[in-house]
């Protein structure tokens, strides 16, 4: 009897030892167990596919106007008709459409922005941690500088320097939002400097690029998540204020914060103009940050359950 | 016998902003620490708080130059030596932590962490790698399957044991020890000391064991070095020092330390006032102004280290007070 207990207990101890899940998969279970991150994944894989395949989704043109309809209100009220599910805007043109269609843009804006500012702001906070003395110095009040602008009046002014255009656009928001990456990464790698683990491994030879991306980084990555997924969305919604101001998509381009921006006129008249394109912005933000709060669990070893 | 570690007169200052606009003031945090390790022994560095204890680790695992003073590793300065003889000469000291949570990556897996040195300093396979990931940690009593696992599933006791095997992978001739046990409950403690022992006899290591528990030092270490404000106020055998401590300082720290046995109990010598603050030391023997036997040559007079007795000890009066 206890015999046979003893050998049912060693068994599993050594399956467990073989099979241990992959990385991808402990990854998978990870982000599995948090269910806000799976539908934010479900409504983000809709909202991409949606914007690879515009053309076959999209029931009309994005640009053309249906000038018999004009303000045209969505399918389910009165004086909605089921040919413009979601309504028309104030030149005829199909909302639903127009949404499909703005997704490539605004989340490649996003994604783009939120890149172009994150890779460097990372690098140059892991530099002003590492040196703290002149580099560091040097990093921060530049950084200071450029916080002390205001962002928009900062975003015009690099608009102004480099001319009008989607990829200068995204170089000018990516650049503003630069010192809030520097700031946090700067901040988390001081205070992860300090423990043993850093000097352990300093100890066994590690060079700087080492202790910078595979040491330390790893562990300043949470606030790094969460920020860069808010600031997504800002980063919609200031093209939108830069698109608004003749800098950035230029009309008839459908994108959802310029289709925000051009319809504030028609807010008390078409409620749907408005707030459709918003409530779109609204959810993908919302699907964005809490994918975001699941990667950065997933990425957290002691929020995983003990394997 | 070989030395493979010598220290002659080290010494770190350490500059301290005071204010704006005040001079920076200078910490002598090490001034002037000499001695010799051979293989296989262990040294015990003793002393309060703030003696110095881990300025002198730093120094030790080449984390920081000395102000002045040279380290010869393995026969070899450290001060001359170029950045490729330097990364070389990384490998020979290793450094065991005093916090067992803090001293490991909470984002690497165990296996990714003892590799690492390996990684760095061999150009073995992976594979090759894992094998003797896996050698070590049997070697220290950790199981196969803790090779996947992050180190906060681990208690005190195991991630200590982890840190060694770190410190183990590259066999190092010298493993620095800073108070790798305080931070242990007492039943954990000594198994800890005694897988240290098993390693030094297995791979013949030396030992730099800094602790300020002194029945963990009787255990341990061949040789004693007890430090008072970034100076050894006495250095020599541990049997020699424990039977019949010179040094006021070394009395009293002796004196402190509880003992089951009635018989074993030593006289307690108290010795009052706080560590005089190391920005400002006081003039003469650092220990005067807390020194029961102070007189007026400690008030202006450094002690030097002398032998005496078959071990060197710093105090003018060494002779009077154990006559």
């Amino acid at each position: 009897m206890t015999n046979a207990n003893m050998q049912n207990a060693a068994v599993p101890a050594e399956d467990a030892a073989v099979n241990y899940p992959s990385p991808i998969k402990e990854f998978w279970q990870g982000f599995s167990y948090n269910k806000g991150a799976v539908a934010g994944l479900i409504f983000m894989i809709i909202v991409v596919l949606c914007a690879v395949l515009a053309p076959l989704v999209a029931p009309y043109s994005p640009i053309e106007q249906y000038r018999d309809h004009l303000l045209t209100p969505p399918a389910w009220l009165d004086g909605g008709s089921s040919a413009f599910l979601l309504g028309t805007d104030e030149l005829g043109r199909d909302i639903l459409s127009r949404l499909i269609y703005g997704a490539r843009l605004s989340l490649f804006i996003g994604l783009c922005s939120v890149l172009l500012a994150m890779v460097p702001g990372v690098v140059l906070g892991l530099l002003a941690a590492f040196f703290p003395k002149v580099l560091g110095g040097v990093i921060m009040r530049v950084m200071d500088i450029m916080m002390a602008l205001p962002s928009l009046l900062l975003a015009v002014a690099i608009m102004a320097i480099l001319g009008p255009g989607l990829l200068n656009a995204m170089i000018a928001i990516a650049t503003v939002s630069l010192p809030a990456y520097v700031r946090l990464t700067r901040a988390s790698a001081m205070t992860e400097l300090n423990r043993d683990y850093v000097t352990a491994s300093r100890v066994s030879g590690a060079g700087l690029l080492r202790l910078m991306f595979n040491t330390v980084l790893p562990n300043c990555m949470a606030p790094l998540i969460v920020h860069a997924t808010m600031s997504f969305s800002s980063a919609i919604l200031e093209i939108a204020a830069l698109g608004f101001l003749g800098l950035g998509v230029q009309p008839p381009t459908p994108e959802w914060g310029t289709m925000l921006a051009s319809a504030r006129d028609y807010i008390e008249r078409a409620w749907w103009v408005v707030s459709l394109p918003g409530l779109t912005i609204l959810l993908s933000v919302l699907a964005i940050n809490l994918m975001g709060d699941g990667l950065r669990d997933a990425l957290d070893p002691k929020l995983k359950r003990a394997a | 016998m070989s030395t493979v570690l010598q220290a002659r007169d080290l010494t770190r200052y350490y500059d301290v902003a005071q204010g704006f606009l005040k001079p920076s003031a200078q910490v002598k945090a090490l001034n002037g620490v000499s001695f010799e390790l051979q293989a296989g022994k262990t040294l015990a560095v003793v002393g309060e708080s703030g003696c110095g204890k881990s300025t002198l680790a730093r120094q030790l695992t080449l984390i920081e130059p000395p102000t002045s003073g040279s380290l010869l590793l393995d026969g070899q300065d450290a001060a001359k030596a170029s950045k490729a003889e330097l990364k070389a000469m990384r490998t020979k000291v290793q450094m065991v932590f005093q916090n067992p949570y803090a001293s490991l990556n909470p984002r690497q897996k165990i296996g990714t962490q003892l590799g690492e040195p390996l990684d760095i300093n061999t150009s073995l396979s992976a594979s090759e790698r894992e094998e003797r990931v896996r050698a070590m940690m049997t070697r220290v009593g950790l199981r196969p399957e803790h090779y996947y696992r992050y180190p906060h599933m681990f208690s005190g006791g195991q991630r200590q044991r982890i840190a060694i095997a770190r410190a183990m992978m590259l066999n190092p001739k010298i493993v620095v020890a800073d108070e790798p046990t305080s931070a242990l409950d007492v039943s954990i403690q000594a198994q800890v000391l005694n897988l240290f022992m098993d390693l030094q006899e297995e791979f013949n290591t030396a030992y730099v064991f800094i602790s300020h528990n002194l029945a963990v030092v009787e255990h341990v270490a061949d040789d004693l070095m007890v430090m008072y404000l970034g100076r050894a106020v006495e250095v020599g055998a541990k049997e020699k020092i424990y039977s019949r401590p010179l040094h006021p300082y070394t009395q009293a720290l002796l004196s402190a330390t509880p003992s089951i046995h009635p018989e074993d109990r030593r006289v307690k010598i108290k010795i009052h006032g706080e560590l005089p603050s190391p920005l400002n030391p006081p003039s003469g023997c650092t220990f005067h102004k807390r020194c029961p036997f102070a007189s007026e040559r400690c008030q202006q007079e450094v002690p030097e280290l002398r032998a005496l007795d078959e071990r060197m000890v710093a105090c003018h009066h060494a002779e009077s007070i154990n006559s």
